[in-house]
């Protein structure tokens, strides 16, 4: 019985493809270079479906190239300790995410400090949101010895995760311990077969943990956790405990990521003469007075 | 263990289907007016395939006829592609329509709308290219529900 329905659900589908293949009134809009890129058999632009059902997940295995983040349920920051109400109080961002951060009017956006509007690194985990520069992004998990690779379309940078089971800095900056770095120091583990759980410490203070300018100590102490239910969904929890800026740790993403059908990566980057040629050319006139 | 299947199977087509989230605005656009102006056998100038945002240059006339060299911002090239547009979609020499919010300073610059090709086709601005107009903005898919 399961196989019979399962081979009819795959008929379905197959006679579902061949329909948009033959038939041009199904193939949703079509791009200036004639790709099919939205409507119909996308799970939202630029992302194909794949088949359905999907294949189980293979285990302890991410390798691959996905795509999110897509539907991002994040739970609101805490309230901030003194600190870190000190240090967000200079933070100026430039975006809707800011007016719903601070709950007032649009600022004008000649205020913003926003490291990355010349392009200053991300940094983990706020290049998790991609959006910096769209709303999305391709992930590529690979491996090396003792360690899995990730690397990140946006930027084209990437980081180490090692999974010998060393133990990650407790401290950073200060006398016989190591440097704070952008992204981190990361160590994962597999809690099962379908889930990888990622711990980092040791970020960089000087980079946002999102566009509206919440802080992140060096103290911080970020998880993720992702699980894999099936062949071509990618689940991303991600919560952040950082007691010297916030008085308790919170869920920052839990959100969905995609296989990637062609598992290709265009190239993307924030280009410092791009961005100066845009504040200049366009932002100032505008009224835009980034600095 | 039918009903159960095919519930997991609606499921699983439901999780791939649902709706993306709007991307966040990468910055506002209340340094706009409200109200969309036109420009026709607008001549491209230049084009800048760029990040935060794509720029096009051109040349037009405004509503008294004086000659003026205007430029439009519009989205990030990684979610135009996903919009339908290419690094190629519009060249230098091109004379286009172009309709767009401009900035409220006065200055030749603004926000786009959208974009009419020579041939009748169209290319859009994703925060504020819907053809509602108010600053609304584009859904792509729009014409598949």
């Amino acid at each position: 019985m399961r196989n019979s329905i399962l081979a009819s659900l795959a008929a379905v589908a197959a006679l579902l493809a061949v329909a948009y293949v033959a038939d041009p009134a199904a193939q949703g809009r079509q791009g200036q270079g004639g790709q099919r890129i939205t409507g119909e058999g996308f799970v939202f632009g630029g992302v194909p479906k794949m088949p359905n059902p999907p294949g189980p997940a293979p285990k302890r295995d991410l390798s691959g190239a996905w795509v999110g983040p897509q539907n991002n349920k994040a739970d609101p920051a805490p309230p901030m300790t003194p600190a870190g109400q000190a240090v967000f109080k200079e933070r100026r961002g430039y975006g809707a995410a800011t007016q719903l951060a601070r709950g007032g009017p649009e600022q004008q956006p000649g205020e913003s400090n926003d490291p990355f509007i010349t392009c200053d690194p991300l940094g983990f985990p706020r290049n998790l949101l991609a959006h910096a520069i769209s709303s999305r992004g391709g992930m590529l998990f690979g491996s090396a010895p003792n360690r899995m690779l990730i690397a990140y379309e946006q930027q084209r940078i990437w980081r180490e995760i090692f999974m010998d089971g060393r133990a990650l800095p407790k401290q950073v900056d200060v006398r016989g311990a190591p440097e704070s770095r952008y992204y981190g120091y990361s160590a994962g583990h597999w809690e099962n077969d379908n889930t990888l759980v990622i711990e980092t410490t040791g970020v960089d203070e000087r980079a946002w943990l999102d566009e509206a300018g919440h802080p992140l100590s060096s103290s911080a102490h970020i998880t993720e956790r992702y699980t894999r239910p099936d062949q071509y969904n990618l689940q991303l929890m991600v919560t952040v405990d950082d007691p010297k800026y916030y008085t308790k740790p919170w869920t920052w993403m839990r959100a969905n990521f995609y296989w990637m059908k062609a598992q290709e990566f265009s190239e993307s980057f924030c280009v410092p003469s791009e961005a100066i040629e845009y504040r200049d050319s366009l932002a100032k006139p505008s009224g835009i007075k980034i600095q | 263990m039918t009903g159960k299947l095919l519930a997991t199977s609606v499921l699983a087509l439901g999780v791939m289907t649902a709706a993306s989230a709007p991307a966040l605005a990468h910055h506002g656009n209340a340094a706009y007016e409200n109200k969309i102006t036109e420009f026709k056998n607008a001549k491209v100038t230049k084009v800048s395939w760029a990040n935060p945002h794509a720029l096009v240059d051109f040349d037009a006339t405004d509503a008294k006829g004086k000659p003026v060299h205007m430029v439009v911002e519009t989205a990030a090239p990684q979610a135009l592609r996903l919009i339908g547009w290419t690094k190629t979609s519009l060249v230098p020499g091109d004379v286009i329509t172009v309709r767009m919010y401009v900035a409220k300073t006065g200055n030749p610059v603004g926000r786009l709308n959208k974009i009419i090709l020579a041939d009748g086709s169209e290319l859009h601005d994703t925060q504020l290219g819907g053809d509602a107009g108010g600053k609304s903005r584009y859904d792509p898919d729009a014409d598949t529900k």
